[in-house]
């Protein structure tokens, strides 16, 4: 049973809710009037990029962090214990039980990490590594699999496989499953280069199609010059190295990627490390690495590279890159950005993180990125002035030893890349943009509703949520697969012990259908395994609304407004044309317009809350939004007047469109005594929902 | 009055504390008072001075100096470009040279049709049309890019395919693959060895696992180039250092190519063993080279050897070469296997091969094991090549400026044409070896490479011209091209004196 494609069965939950333990004690669910919450988040201004909500600090819940620790405190103790009959049994029974490493011959494997494989990840192992058994489009064929021992170290196929929506895959644009030309340009060119090329790119590895697509995301990045890698791992651990040598400075975020990590150790240079995503902080490593110079010599560094990633994988969290850039210019320490997950996730027209903060090109010294992503392919680039690039081709082991990259992917991305930056002609590549963001507000909104302790900022397509405890790593996703999800969750080494998560990927191939019935579903399995760390007890109500009429059609863009722990959020709701209405958090009810004594309400009748009504107000006679806290929702559908030859809305224009503000019956805040009565709040509101409805 | 009150204190040692009066433990404290507690109270004191001293500081770079100073300093410091001008000067030069087609062993670069003489495609698989075939099957079920790493619904079916079919070609328990061969043994080395490990490796090693070591961190050391004795006698210098101290074991290694790269010289893999076996060492042989080239039915060092699998702890290599597709491999025993699978990095922190790359390896696995011919060419060719470099360099002029000498084991695809004195510097050598290149491709249409070396590699061997066999080039073809060889090198070597 597939959430989005079975339609016709309503009645998705199976498990006991909350709201029937408490049903009737909620009154409207709008609008919470005590002082907002004390401010956790730091608004960090930026006046020609987006602002980004820094968290100060993620805080664990005391209760979470308790129980998890007990958790592991058990698992431990367990593992031992197993450990102990089992070199008991090794003396007792020598035949059976065999100690697998030779006398004379120290232990292989480090002593925790093994104890950590046997005793706690085996267990668990069939939450990860899942095959499939088709491309890893929006749906994949994942093969059932069972543990085919009682020690749970191996697994076995079982022979049949589950179609589920895929949340997992980093296919933000959707290109994994490219359209049928592509693949015939792919094919041709491999059949023309061949599948590898047994060369070096220094060597005979250099085909047109490698400088095409350097040329190409040279163009793209506006950056002079660009050099291409067969694997995006590699890009980062052979290419810094080249970069800075002994007498250099990296300083890298604490959380960069592995790659980086690697090649940053690779390389002589001494390694800083700041906190993550804090320009601060870089700005006092860097005021005292250069005040000290270098240890032992004090000799003053050779140069200082400061490397920060676009988009935190595992955080969702996008990189205070303006900042940054400023306190390295000051400084006078060069910048590399790894744009792994941001290109062509982030920006208006996919030129990542740099254009998502409005930080030129010529600040950022190096720009380095994949192509396993958003381009559907594999490998990646540098992208630097020329001098630059050609001393990489001439000194990185990615350039000189490596294999060059396959001529089908570098083909496959070069397409993607065409396509994305509009060169082919067509809007595709941008409607494949504004399908992904969309899809990522969306759902990171939904889960938000549903009182899920979600991570990272608005637009960014990787959405990681809270699970705390052990068990419910596995509960998580097994649940899910079982409800046909394919979800990826991360426990430790990969995050710090107690902050194991569940990381959706959204992609520019998923519906909205998808995505609201993938919603429904987490919804429920949340609820089972309770990970509602931040469920208030009840749900959020939308209060203003964008209007547009197209042929008999209204289409109702509703802008709202929520509570001060939720800042600057969107969210859209279904409307269908039969009256009915879905949130994203799988919450249903019906709907309906009415003029009433000259205004007009919207009714929305929750099946599970009380109902809402609210007027629809003209935004030209009342401030739509209070407060800069509010979320869309979109929908088309009819609305019903009392006579039906009347517009309910008579200024309004067919084929245009207006914001009205809803607000909840007899909360109505006259102009005068508005709490923020700004003058540029309803512009701004107007500007965000014709991006939407457009 | 005092004797009777120690005396009740002494017979009633615990009563008074089930009902203590003030006065009762006052006289029990009183007592106790020795020399013995003069001394615990100066420890209290001590314990308690030293918890609430401030905590001691570690003097920083920056102590003493003002934020003026500090903000001065900053002010004056000039970092160097990134790319200095020296550095860019160090560099060897290279033109960089457009290839449009692949046709068998004929290439077309910059518009012009050559004999590949340069790329590792041993076994011509490049040009293998059912390959070809099963790949664009596989890119229109699959897609190109796998889109994520291997734990994340990275794993499609043919990656496990791909996994079982090298693990049964190399009769080993299980098989793992990368997604790229510069991170395979780079990644494989550090999940395995750390600080305080010991690895004596060959010095003619590859970069990729050389940058595998030195991330590991583990103490190396080098031997010369396939010298056992070199070898034994460090061992033996093991052995007496652990016999003087007694620490506990660390994990060792010896890391060697079945077939190098950078020589063109088999490694006698059989000694290595042997010694390994002595010394209590372990075995990671890189079979880059190796693999679709030694032994009689292609199945690397081992089968030419002679030698089990037990032998050799990890076994890895290149899928670029022999199986002209993309990414690495390694195989080994089910628990090494399953351990790289977590601590790898490259294996866990990237995306995984494009299935259609799998599908390519697969295919040519297959056609490894049918096509017993290839091997056999491939063999006989090596050979040929073999005594007809060997000629054309013992026929070149003495007396000329310099002469060629030949590297690399008799039945290795890969040889090696060194200059006989050069000129003292690396990149002056290049040069002249560039040019009888250059020649060679202009006027002969035969594309030869100078083997390319990092400067970040440690231990590189003095530049060399390359030559590489395939199975399809003809007995003209390798005549023709040591002939333009020896017509080039003349050219060049009269031009230079």
């Amino acid at each position: 049973m597939c959430p989005a494609r079975d339609k016709n069965n309503k009645s998705v939950s199976t498990v006991p809710r909350k709201s029937n333990k408490s049903k009737g004690s909620f009154v409207l669910p709008v609008y919470p009037r005590g002082e907002p919450a004390p401010a956790r988040k730091r608004k960090s201004p930026k006046p020609d990029g987006h602002e980004l909500e820094l968290e100060t600090e993620h805080t664990v819940p005391w209760i979470a962090a308790l129980t998890t620790y007990f958790s592991y405190a058990i698992l431990m103790v367990f593992g031992t214990l197993r450990d102990a009959v089992f070199n008991v049994m090794c003396v007792v029974d020598p035949g059976r039980y065999r100690s697998p490493t030779p006398k004379g011959f120290a232990k292989l494997m480090n002593d925790f990490q093994d104890f950590y494989t046997r005793r706690l990840y085996h267990r668990i192992q069939d939450c990860f590594n899942r095959p499939i058994s088709s491309a890893p489009g929006a749906w994949i064929d994942v093969i059932e699999r069972e543990f085919a021992n009682a020690e749970m170290s191996t697994m076995r196929h079982t022979g049949s496989h589950v179609t589920a929506l895929n949340l997992s895959s980093y296919n933000y644009l959707g290109f994994a499953e490219s359209d049928l030309e592509m693949r015939d340009e792919v094919v041709s060119s491999m059949r023309r280069l061949g599948v590898g090329n047994a060369s070096s790119r220094t060597e005979l590895g250099t085909t047109d199609v490698h400088h095409e697509l350097e040329a190409r995301v040279a163009r793209f990045l506006g950056k002079e010059a660009a050099i291409v890698f067969g694997m995006g791992f590699a890009t980062n651990s052979t290419v810094l190295p080249t970069l800075v040598g002994s007498g250099g400075l990296i300083i890298s975020d604490e959380l960069n990627h592995s790659s980086i990590v690697t090649g940053a150790r690779s390389s002589n240079a001494r390694i800083k490390v700041f906190k993550h995503n804090c320009a601060k902080s870089l700005e006092e490593i860097l005021r005292s690495s250069i005040a000290e110079g270098q240890p032992r010599t004090k000799l003053p560094w050779k140069k200082i590279l400061v490397v920060v990633e676009g988009l935190y994988s595992m955080e969702g969290e996008v990189c205070d890159l303006k900042n940054i850039v400023q306190v390295c210019k000051k400084y006078k320490a060069y910048v590399y950005v790894d744009e792994a997950h941001s290109i062509g996730a982030l920006g208006a027209t996919g030129r990542g993180v740099l254009e998502y903060c409005g930080v030129e090109p010529v600040d950022v010294d190096v720009m380095m990125g994949t192509f396993t992503k958003s381009f559907g392919s594999v490998g990646g680039y540098i992208a630097s002035t020329k001098e630059v690039i050609d001393y990489i081709r001439r000194m990185s082991p990615g350039s000189i030893y490596a294999c060059s990259m396959s001529p089908g992917c570098v083909t496959q991305a070069s397409l993607a890349l065409r396509m994305i930056a509009g060169e082919d002609g067509t809007d595709k590549g941008k409607k494949k943009l504004d399908q992904l963001r969309r899809n990522s507000n969306l759902f990171r909104a939904g889960l938000q509703r549903m009182g899920c302790e979600v991570l990272g900022h608005t637009d960014s397509p990787v959405i990681p949520v809270m699970l705390y405890n052990p068990a419910k790593i596995p509960a998580f996703s097994r649940e899910c697969l079982a409800r046909k999800l394919a979800v990826v969750v991360v426990g430790f080494p990969a995050t710090p012990l107690i902050k194991s998560r569940v990381r959706f990927c959204l992609s520019a191939a998923h519906t909205e259908e998808d995505l609201i019935s993938a919603l429904k579903v987490i919804d429920e399995v949340a609820e089972r395994v309770m990970i509602k760390y931040k469920w208030t007890g009840r749900p959020n109500v939308a209060p203003s609304a964008v209007v547009q009429r197209l042929s008999q059609e209204y289409f109702v863009d509703v802008v709202g407004e929520w509570d001060a722990t939720h800042f600057n959020w969107r969210d859209t709701i279904t409307i269908d044309t039969n009256g009915r209405f879905a949130r994203g958090n799988g919450e249903q009810g019906s709907w309906n317009v009415q003029e009433r004594n000259g205004k007009t309400v919207l009714r929305l009748e929750w099946d599970r809350w009380p109902t809402e009504e609210l007027e629809l107000v003209h935004m030209d006679q009342r401030d739509p939004c209070a407060s800069p806290r509010r979320h869309v929702f979109k929908g088309h559908g009819n609305i019903i007047t009392a006579n039906s030859n009347t517009i309910p809305f008579p200024d309004l224009i067919p084929g245009s469109h207006s914001t009205f503000t809803l607000r909840p019956k007899g909360s109505l805040i006259s102009p005068n005594v508005s709490p923020m009565p700004s003058p540029s709040k309803p512009a701004a509101t107007s500007r965000i929902s014709q991006r939407k409805i457009q | 009055m005092a004797e009777t009150s120690k005396a009740s204190v002494g017979t009633a040692e615990l009563g008074f504390l089930l009902d203590p009066t003030v006065e009762q433990l006052v006289l029990a404290l009183l007592s106790r008072i020795d020399v013995h507690f003069f001394v615990e109270a100066v420890l209290v004191i001590v314990i308690g001075y030293l918890l609430f001293q401030k905590r001691y500081k570690p003097l920083q770079g920056t102590e003493g100096l003002t934020e003026g100073e500090i903000d001065e300093l900053c002010e004056q410091w000039t970092p160097d470009p990134l790319v200095t001008k020296e550095a860019m000067e160090s560099v060897v030069k290279r033109s960089e040279r457009v290839v449009t087609s692949h046709q068998g062993c004929r290439v077309i670069i910059n518009g012009k049709e050559s004999i590949n003489f340069a790329s590792f495609d041993f076994l011509n698989m490049l040009n293998e049309e059912s390959i070809k075939d099963e790949c664009e099957q596989t890119i229109r079920k699959y897609g190109v890019g796998s889109c994520g790493p291997r734990g994340f619904y990275g794993t499609i079916d043919v990656h496990l395919d791909l996994e079982r079919e090298l693990a049964d070609f190399y009769g080993a328990e299980g098989g793992i693959i990368y997604s790229y061969d510069a991170a395979t043994a780079s990644s494989i080395i550090p999940a395995f060895l750390k600080r305080g490990d010991l690895v004596i490796r060959d010095e003619a090693i590859s970069y990729s696992l050389q940058a595998g070591i030195d991330l590991s961190r583990a103490y190396v050391k080098e031997f010369r180039h396939n010298d056992m004795a070199d070898l034994e006698s460090i061992l033996e210098i093991v052995k007496q250092a652990d016999a003087k101290n007694q620490k506990p074991l660390n994990r060792r290694f010896i890391v060697v190519e079945g077939l190098y790269q950078n020589t063109g010289m088999i490694c006698p893999l059989q000694e290595v063993v042997e010694l390994a076996k002595q010394y209590k060492f372990r075995v990671l042989l890189d079979e880059s080279m190796a693999l679709g080239t030694l032994g009689e039915t292609g199945k690397g060092s081992l089968e030419h050897w002679g030698i089990p699998a037990s032998d050799i702890t990890i076994r890895c290599g290149s899928m670029s070469n022999s199986l002209a597709s993309i990414g690495g491999f390694a195989v080994a025993d089910g628990p090494i296997i399953a351990h790289q699978r977590l601590s790898s990095t490259g294996y866990v922190f990237s995306a995984s091969l494009p299935p259609f790359n799998a599908t390519a390896a697969i295919a040519a696995l297959r056609i490894i094991r049918q096509d017993k011919e290839r091997i056999s060419k491939l063999r006989e060719n090596s050979t040929l090549a073999h005594e007809v470099l060997r000629d054309m360099t013992l026929n070149l002029d003495k007396n000329a400026c310099d002469t060629l000498w030949l590297m690399g084991d008799e039945i290795s695809p890969v040889k090696h044409l060194h200059l006989q004195q050069g000129k003292g510097t690396r990149q002056a050598d290049d040069e002249t070896l560039q040019k009888i290149c250059d020649v060679v491709l202009d006027e002969f249409n035969v594309s030869l490479v100078v083997a390319d070396y990092s400067p970040l590699q440690k231990i590189a061997p003095r530049p060399s011209i390359r030559i590489t066999i395939n199975s399809a080039q003809t007995r003209e073809d390798i005549e023709k091209c040591a002939a333009a060889i020896g017509e080039a090198a003349r050219k060049v070597f009269a031009r230079a004196a």
